[in-house]
């Protein structure tokens, strides 16, 4: 299971990066939430190109479908921002130290 | 509904802060961060939902993360500052690094 078995619901935002990398990054965001902000502030200050999507722009139902499928896959209750490297590799919350280890 | 403005805000978490003897972010960047997500979850839900959680866009089920939501107090007592980092504990030093802490709060969904 990865990051390919959720559906994603909704206009998945694209962010394009100035560096080289490996790795393959998505997130899920709120619009109205500061660590998310700095989530993406860090990776546009790290110069990634990432996709987002920011799940309170997406209907009740479908967003919780969307939290119970993240939940299946990576097996933790998600929250937000929700970093998922490469499909399988995944944070839940902004912690830097962490995202700097699995990105590459 | 009648709409907030960005005023609006600032005057309630000032207030919110004063009546619980808490302190607001002193970062210019983050307090701004904070105050327009407070505003686009009023103009959107009419209350405050916490910036940093996810709503499910209805009130009496949101009721505990309305802002000032019914964890700030044990988090400010536990960590120095509460979930979205809004208020934070008179005494706390926002010299360090502040990192996001625990969800305390249990999931409902």
């Amino acid at each position: 299971m990865s990051l390919d078995s959720i559906k994603i619901p909704g206009d998945v935002e694209t962010v394009e990066g100035t560096k080289k990398q490996y790795s393959d990054i998505f997130l899920f965001a709120i619009s109205t939430c500061m660590w998310c902000k700095k989530g993406k502030r860090w990776l546009n200050e790290h110069g990634y190109s990432y996709s987002y999507l920011d799940i309170d722009k997406i209907i009740v139902e479908k967003k919780n479908q969307l939290k119970n499928d993240i939940e299946k896959v990576f097996g933790i209750r998600p929250r937000f921002p929700f970093l998922v490297v490469n499909k399988m590799q995944y944070d839940s919350g902004f912690n830097p130290e962490i995202w700097e280890e699995i990105i590459q | 509904m009648t709409k907030k403005s960005y005023d609006d805000v600032q005057e309630y978490i000032k207030k919110i802060s004063n009546r619980k003897g808490w302190k607001l972010n002193s970062d210019p960047e983050t307090l701004n961060d904070l105050i327009k997500g407070l505003l686009d979850n009023f103009n959107r839900l009419g209350y405050y939902n916490c910036p940093c959680r996810d709503s499910q866009e209805d009130r009496q089920l949101d009721r505990d993360i309305i802002c000032p939501c019914r964890y700030a107090e044990p988090d400010i007592a536990e960590y120095g500052y509460c979930y979205c980092t809004l208020y934070l504990n008179t005494d706390y030093d926002q010299n360090q690094l502040m990192k996001m802490i625990p969800e305390r709060r249990p999931p409902i969904i």
